[in-house]
């Protein structure tokens, strides 16, 4: 079990996480995706024992991390940007440093690296120095560096900034054997929803360091579908109309266009339609798209911002 | 290899370095030490001045380059953002501790070498003694400044820090110059200055130094493995703070002990003891200053007070930093004590009579105070650590502590006995700021012990 139990921590004055639970499954990718300044990087500093809470409970695989860090950072592998590398070493010097400070024995690390080297595609650059690397190839070997001694959690602020979209896509891959094969569980932080859409299981969403949601992909974004409406006519009156009849369902209307989100086949599209004709509206132009985890993003955002701005004029 | 030192190798090595800085040295002792003017000749002379120099040399290289070389160490694995994923990745931060030290030196330890082969081999051409354990002597002066400065510098980072100013590099470095001295100083005058001194009844050598370097080196390789501890986060019992004031009150106690004479004629000892008292303040403030673990607890307080979770603040009271400082003033009046009548006339040379007087009266009334009130915190403290407040009753606690700091003190004061008032709080009209920093803090006290017990009846 990975979890945080009423986790506060601020940095100085500011409270950055609040009252903040959740609970991570096994064996899963999660996608950790919020606004900036939301917190996500400073859960992934706490999930790591890099940061200590004010607060709460962490526990990580059974571990709390208050009592039992040694415990904790074992079986964790953190990237951060906050994290650099040796300059002046090679890759490989750099891979081995960091696995026999963490007490691998010489055959395993060399095999470990080796392997870590392969997977992230860097073996022609594998005796070149640090700081002759690109940024985008310096990212893969702090990845590596990360999972050097094959942790159970991995944790990945940020993995994809930096990278052309072929690494990309072999990144997605890699993680996506990294779960399979190994059974290993990764959160993963990024503002690429298109990519987390496609190697993630559940997407966790953080605002303003608390929780928002935590939800299956699978289910958040397969089951939904958007019909987005043009229409002609007076705004208010429409908007009016769609409110009233349509009111059992998530909407935003922006200028003449309604998106009107719904769950079933799109056997539904009609019946909705025909819902405008009926009251003589009409209807300029009309398509159906499946929901991606974007728009489940935005929508589930956008939502809070509408509901906190209800409150605040009530 | 030693993964630091392979590291440090690797990042710094360099052909021009290994073969210059001993084709330097031996060029410049030849030039020194021999006499070219009638052919290739070592002279008495010049072979004596080159190993006095080279004396006063590894001062330089092992105590200062050293020492600057282990702080600029600390200070690159923080700005380049390794240090971080370096301690995380430590699977032992004891061999990390020494590794390190030598790892960040190991260019320094290698002229070190050089020039100790060119003393010695100065000296057995010439056919004079070779004094190991003077060389001991001189090398440990420099190692122990090596692992003081290593200390400092751990416990001034921060672990989510990527800053450490030069300011801060140079503060470290003549800290730990200033602190070898003070723990070394009298040892130090002891052998180079040829003075005749003793620690308790055991005379102060060239060998009884080294065992007091060994230990000293022994104690801050301690202190830097517990702040790095504290670093990743274990919950550990400060002992190492809490220690350091009463093994340094033994150890100067010790001199004093042995040299009575010595501290009324000579006074450098009770000058030592004086500084010490200064430089124990001035440790333990940077500590808390600079240590993450203070912000850490005060935001852990501040977030007691807002959610229902008590076990933080179980486990860093304030309070016992406070007490901490209780003990500190307390061996420091011990030393006062000791040798009150010295330190008074001293200052009489620059501070009016009637403040001698009447500082001895305060002086001497303070200290009774100290003992109580540092007997009462103590226990308190201990009490928390040791959970002996969660067998009992809330309201009793609470009774205790009403008792302690208000009541007791209170019928002493209403029964005109301030003498034993003075056990408690320091109460006197023509003290009236030291009457009122005193209720304070026994106020905030008060306060801190009782933040358990409030929670507790809620």
């Amino acid at each position: 079990m990975i979890s945080f139990d009423q986790v506060n921590f601020s940095y100085s004055k500011k409270p950055t996480i609040k009252n903040l639970s959740f609970e991570l499954k096994e064996g899963h990718i999660t996608a950790l995706v919020g606004p900036n300044g939301a917190g996500k990087s400073t859960i992934m500093k706490l999930l790591s024992t890099y940061l200590e809470p004010d607060s709460g409970i962490i526990s990580v695989f059974g571990e709390n991390s208050f009592l039992n860090p040694k415990k904790v950072i074992n079986q964790v592998g953190f990237l951060s940007d906050d994290f650099g590398l040796y300059p002046k070493l090679s890759i490989m010097q750099n891979l081995d440093y960091f696995a026999q400070s963490r007490g691998i024995d010489k055959e395993k690390r060399n095999e470990r690296c080796q392997q870590l080297i392969d997977d992230l595609e860097l073996s022609k650059l594998s005796s070149h120095k640090v700081m002759e690397l690109s940024k985008g190839q310096r990212q893969r070997v702090a990845i590596a560096q990360s999972m050097i001694h094959h942790p159970k959690l991995l944790i990945l602020d940020e993995p994809a900034a930096g990278l052309d979209p072929a690494t990309r896509l072999s990144l997605s891959q890699f993680f996506l054997k990294l779960k399979n094969q190994y059974n290993m569980t990764l959160l993963v932080s990024s503002h690429i929803l298109s990519e987390l859409e496609d190697y993630s299981d559940d997407l966790l969403i953080i605002e303003d360091g608390e929780f928002h949601s935590f939800d299956s992909i699978a289910k958040k974004s397969s089951k939904k579908l958007k019909l987005k409406i043009k229409f002609e006519g007076d705004v208010d009156v429409v908007d009016a109309f769609i409110r009233k009849k349509f009111k059992e369902f998530e909407i935003q209307i922006e200028n003449k266009s309604a998106d009107i989100y719904f769950e079933g086949s799109r056997k539904r599209v009609p019946l909705l339609l025909k819902e405008f004709v009926d009251e003589g509206i009409e209807i300029s132009g009309f398509h159906v798209v499946t929901e991606k985890l974007k728009d489940v993003y935005l929508r589930n955002i956008n939502k809070k911002k509408t509901l906190k701005g209800e409150n605040d004029d009530s | 290899m030693i993964p630091e030192i392979k590291k440090e190798w690797l990042s710094s090595f360099s052909w021009a370095k290994i073969i210059v800085i001993p084709m330097v040295l031996i060029l410049a002792a030849l030039s020194y030490a021999f006499d070219f003017s009638n052919g290739v000749e070592l002279t008495t002379d010049g072979a004596e001045s080159l190993i006095k120099i080279i004396s006063g040399l590894l001062y330089v290289v092992l105590g200062l380059w050293g020492s600057y070389s282990v702080v600029a160490n600390v200070a690159d694995e923080i700005k380049q953002k390794t240090w971080t994923p370096m301690l995380l990745a430590q699977k032992s931060l004891w061999s990390f501790v020494w590794s390190k030290i030598l790892a960040s030196t190991i260019f320094v330890w290698y002229t070190v070498i050089i020039l100790m082969l060119i003393k010695w081999s100065t000296a057995i051409s010439m056919g004079f003694p070779i004094e190991i354990w003077k060389d001991c002597f001189d090398l440990f002066y420099g190692f122990l400044m090596n692992i003081i400065a290593f200390f400092l510098a751990v416990a001034m980072a921060k672990i989510n820090s990527n800053q450490f100013s030069r300011i801060k590099e140079l503060f470290v470095f003549i800290l730990a110059a200033l602190a070898v001295y003070f723990v070394m100083g009298i040892p130090f005058s002891s052998i180079l200055l040829g003075r005749d001194i003793q620690w308790f009844e055991f005379e102060v050598n060239s060998v009884t130094s080294i065992l007091f370097f060994v230990f000293w080196m022994g104690y801050f390789l301690w202190g830097s493995y517990t702040k790095l501890r504290k670093l990743t986060h274990f919950n550990d019992f400060p002992l190492f703070e809490l220690v350091f004031p009463i093994v340094l009150s033994i150890y100067y106690f010790g001199f004093l002990k042995g040299n009575v004479e010595i501290s009324s004629s000579n006074n450098i000892v009770s000058l030592f003891l004086m500084m010490t008292f200064v430089v124990v303040g001035v440790l333990i403030y940077l500590n808390l200053f600079f240590d993450a673990f203070l912000i850490q607890t005060f935001r852990k307080l501040k977030a007691f007070w807002k959610s229902d979770k008590i076990r933080f603040l179980k486990l860093y009271p304030m309070v016992f930093w406070y007490s901490l400082l209780l003990i500190l003033i307390f061996c420091a009046l011990m030393f006062f004590e000791l040798d009150v009548q010295f330190i008074l006339d001293k200052l009489r040379s620059f501070v009016p009579e009637k403040y001698i007087s009447s500082g001895e009266n305060f002086i001497l009334s303070i200290r009774g105070v100290v003992v109580l009130m540092i007997l009462r915190d103590v226990s308190l403290c201990l009490a928390y650590y040791f959970k002996f407040f969660e067998k009992i009753h809330p309201l009793f606690l609470f009774s205790i502590l009403i008792m302690g700091y208000f009541f007791i003190p209170f019928v002493l004061v209403m029964l005109k006995q301030f003498g034993l008032a003075h056990l408690f709080v320091f109460l006197d009209q023509n003290y009236l700021w030291v009457t009122l920093t005193s209720l304070g803090i026994q106020i905030a006290l008060f306060f801190g012990y009782s933040m358990y017990s409030f929670k507790k009846l809620k």
